[in-house]
């Protein structure tokens, strides 16, 4: 049993990486939040005068704000949808006994392996390229003309790039539910005569709630920061077409330099990922205790 | 990023460094470049001052909107990382009145400042300082397949309108196969797209902002700009164009599948390269198009110069480096090793009374003709509160100018009309501008 004194000295003796830690969360915070009520443009030097929250209405009257919220939005929404139905199907082909199904799976994995870069510019220069992209040859064959998707279609175009590369993630997740379902319980419905899309809805779906839960906790995570695929393909274009909040604040902080607004602009974000999460750990929250 | 001829420049650089270590007074500079043909040559050819000098040269080259990102953060927050940069005429006058580069009063006598052309001297200096070393110079010009107005019967004027350019568009369209009639710019961002249409808006006699530094996009002008940029585009121009910047139309001319480009008078050296372009015999140049009645030729004036932060603690090795660099003994190396038509152009009055180099770059004449007839005090035909060609000397242009591309680039992409276009550059520009005070005191 811990006498007062020994938990006073147990404190004390986890206080330095306490404040190591704190320090290594709040010091850039910190910095942030004050940049972002200077007036600081690196190309203007000289002062850079306290404006209070100037920078915030700037940057929350943008016009590209409001287009910026709703593509990131649509981003996240679109994956999501994309990757757990597609995540779902795959995963229940997969779970089939089948020939060389070990081959298969790999297959179905390694888009995850390739980095975001490198997937945004095969998918840009080798596929989605009007002149010399695989689509573009395939609507030739069948006598179309080539649709530019970047330029015509570009968020829904990224929404494919990413999908792309987070299916993989969410059918190992849903896979690995899915086996540890048992069989036996499969086989009495079977025999009580439930068809094949009963046996899904009724017993497969609602065992991989908890899966889908944490898939979409994890992956809505990762999607709100996506930049890498925009950069490398749209440059947010065209317009603002395909410009995320991540993109915009890198817009603002390093095509225009502006250290105040780019700071103001990451706050936001901050914000706006916490409210996200806060949703996502209620709904999760009341999902994984059921 | 590096690129891998960077990585074994400073390889091959590190081992002469170890071969004269024992020289006192090598010294190491590091120079940031941006990775275009003549600087990619001047790295080539710059062992040769290493091995005159004994000092070693550290290579950044980068491409140009990465240089201009790490450069502007490395010398506004004086990381002191480089002791050359190479940034254009659009920041050196910025940079020089806010101290960021060393002034280049103390170049050695035979450097022979009084040799660099006048416009271009002019766009370097600061109450007449130099603040950086012209690399090479350049204004824009219309090119065009000569074979192909032959084979559509137009003649092409020296000082055409835009209403020849278009008839002629469409008359080199109609005679070519799988040619466009124009390949304009279309990629958006300041140095790219602004930087044609802005030049063609002053050919229009519009101008950014007015006395009282209002925007001026819900002018007449600008509006008959965007819609005669838009159809000469959506009806000669390549598709996809909404993504072509400068390299791009380059591949599409030298391939032969533009009739017409109008662009800077520095790839008129590669237009006309064998060995490179496909049409290299049959390139004609005309000026800068103007439109009738008004008496201005788009002012297009750009420059790639070396400067000194002064920040860097080598200045002196530096200075020695960049006059060496855009001096006229470089100019006779390049013209030794790889014949005059790469002489780096637009910088020096010498280099166009040169014989040989007239001989050799059929473009000369028009290249000097529209570097000399630019003047940036006033890029319009309208009173303007600011200097600058195809640019707005002012240090919120990057951000407007990049804004104001996107949305034009848009327009051309189809995703909304000149009128919307306009509206939107007009409500964003004012916005900056406002919050950067201008005009309110």
């Amino acid at each position: 049993m811990a006498t007062q004194h020994s938990r006073a000295a147990a404190r004390f003796m986890i206080a330095p990486s306490v404040v190591l830690l704190l320090a290594w969360m709040l010091i850039p915070l910190g910095m942030t939040i004050y940049f972002s009520l200077l007036r600081y443009n690196l190309l203007m030097p000289g002062q850079n005068p306290f404006v209070g929250l100037e920078n915030y209405t700037y940057f929350l009257s943008d016009p590209a704000f409001q287009t910026a919220i709703w593509n990131t939005l649509l981003l996240v929404g679109g994956v999501l949808f994309i990757t757990i139905v597609g995540g779902i199907a795959l995963a229940t082909l997969l779970d089939q006994p089948m020939w060389g199904v070990g081959l298969w799976r790999i297959m179905v994995i390694s888009p995850f392996f390739v980095m975001p870069t490198v997937s945004a510019l095969v998918w840009k220069n080798m596929f989605m390229n009007p002149v010399n992209g695989l689509f573009a040859w395939i609507a030739g064959i069948f006598g179309l003309p080539a649709y530019d998707f970047l330029t015509q279609a570009p968020l829904a175009s990224i929404v494919g790039i990413v999908s792309w590369q987070w299916l993989p993630f969410a059918t190992l997740i849903l896979l690995t539910a899915m086996q540890s379902l048992d069989g036996e319980q499969l086989e009495a419905a079977e025999m009580d005569g439930a068809s094949a899309w009963s046996r899904f809805w009724y017993i497969k779906l609602p065992h991989l709630a908890r899966a889908i839960t944490v898939v979409v906790l994890i992956q809505t995570i990762f999607l709100l920061s996506i930049f890498a695929e925009i950069l490398v393909t749209t440059n947010g274009g065209p317009g603002v077409a395909s410009t995320n909040l991540t993109y915009l604040v890198y817009a603002e902080s390093l095509l225009r330099f502006d250290v105040g607004t780019g700071s103001a602009g990451g706050v936001i974000a901050v914000i706006l990922a916490n409210i996200v999460a806060i949703f996502l750990m209620r709904m999760i929250g009341k999902n994984l205790d059921a | 990023m590096m690129t891998k001829r960077t990585l074994m420049g400073s390889v091959a650089g590190c081992g002469i460094a170890a071969g004269l270590a024992f020289t006192a007074s090598a010294a190491e500079i590091t120079v940031a470049t941006v990775n275009n043909g003549d600087m990619i040559r001047m790295q080539e050819l710059s062992s040769a001052w290493e091995e005159e000098t004994g000092n070693t040269i550290e290579w950044v080259t980068l491409e140009e909107n990465q240089l201009r990102q790490r450069v502007t953060q490395d010398v506004g927050m004086s990381g002191n990382s480089f002791d050359v940069v190479t940034v254009g005429n659009y920041e050196v006058p910025i940079w020089g009145q806010q101290g960021w580069l060393a002034s280049l009063d103390d170049l050695p006598e035979d450097y022979n400042v009084d040799d660099l052309l006048p416009a271009v001297r002019k766009a370097l200096s600061v109450e007449d300082t130099l603040y950086a070393v012209p690399f090479y110079g350049e204004s824009a010009m219309v090119m065009y397949r000569t074979d192909l107005a032959e084979q559509a019967g137009i003649e092409m004027s020296d000082e055409p309108t835009w209403t020849e350019i278009r008839e002629a568009a469409a008359a080199m369209q109609e005679a070519g196969d799988d040619v466009y009639g124009i390949c304009l710019r279309g990629k958006p961002g300041w140095g790219e797209n602004m930087a044609l249409i802005t030049a063609m808006a002053n050919s229009y006699g519009a101008r950014w902002f007015d006395m009282d530094w209002k925007a001026q996009f819900d002018s007449p002008e600008w509006q008959e700009t965007l819609t005669d940029y838009l159809s000469l585009m959506n009806e000669y121009g390549p598709p996809g164009a909404a993504a072509n910047g400068f390299n791009e139309n380059l591949t599409l001319f030298q391939q032969g599948r533009c009739g017409m480009w109008i662009d800077a008078t520095v790839a008129a050296s590669f237009v006309t390269d064998p060995d490179e372009s496909q049409v290299a015999d049959n390139v004609g140049f005309a000026r800068f198009p103007n439109k009738e009645g008004v008496d201005n030729h788009g002012n297009w004036l750009w420059v790639w110069t070396l400067g000194v932060p002064s920040s860097s603690d080598q200045q002196d090795v530096a200075k020695e480096f960049i006059s060496w660099a855009t001096s006229q003994d470089y100019t006779q190396l390049v013209a030794e090793r790889q014949g005059w038509r790469a002489a780096p152009p637009g910088t020096r009055t010498s280099l166009y009374e040169n014989a040989e180099y007239q001989e050799a770059a059929p473009f000369a004449e028009m290249t000097l003709n529209s570097i000399e007839a630019v003047n940036t005090d006033s890029p319009s035909v309208q009173e303007t509160p600011y200097t600058g060609a195809q640019f707005v000397s002012i240090p919120e242009f990057q951000g407007i100018g990049t804004a104001v591309g996107q949305t034009f680039s848009a327009a051309l992409a189809g995703q909304m009309d000149a009128e919307q276009a306009l509206q939107s550059a007009q409500s964003a520009t004012q916005r900056d501008i406002d919050r950067a005070g201008y005009g309110s005191n």
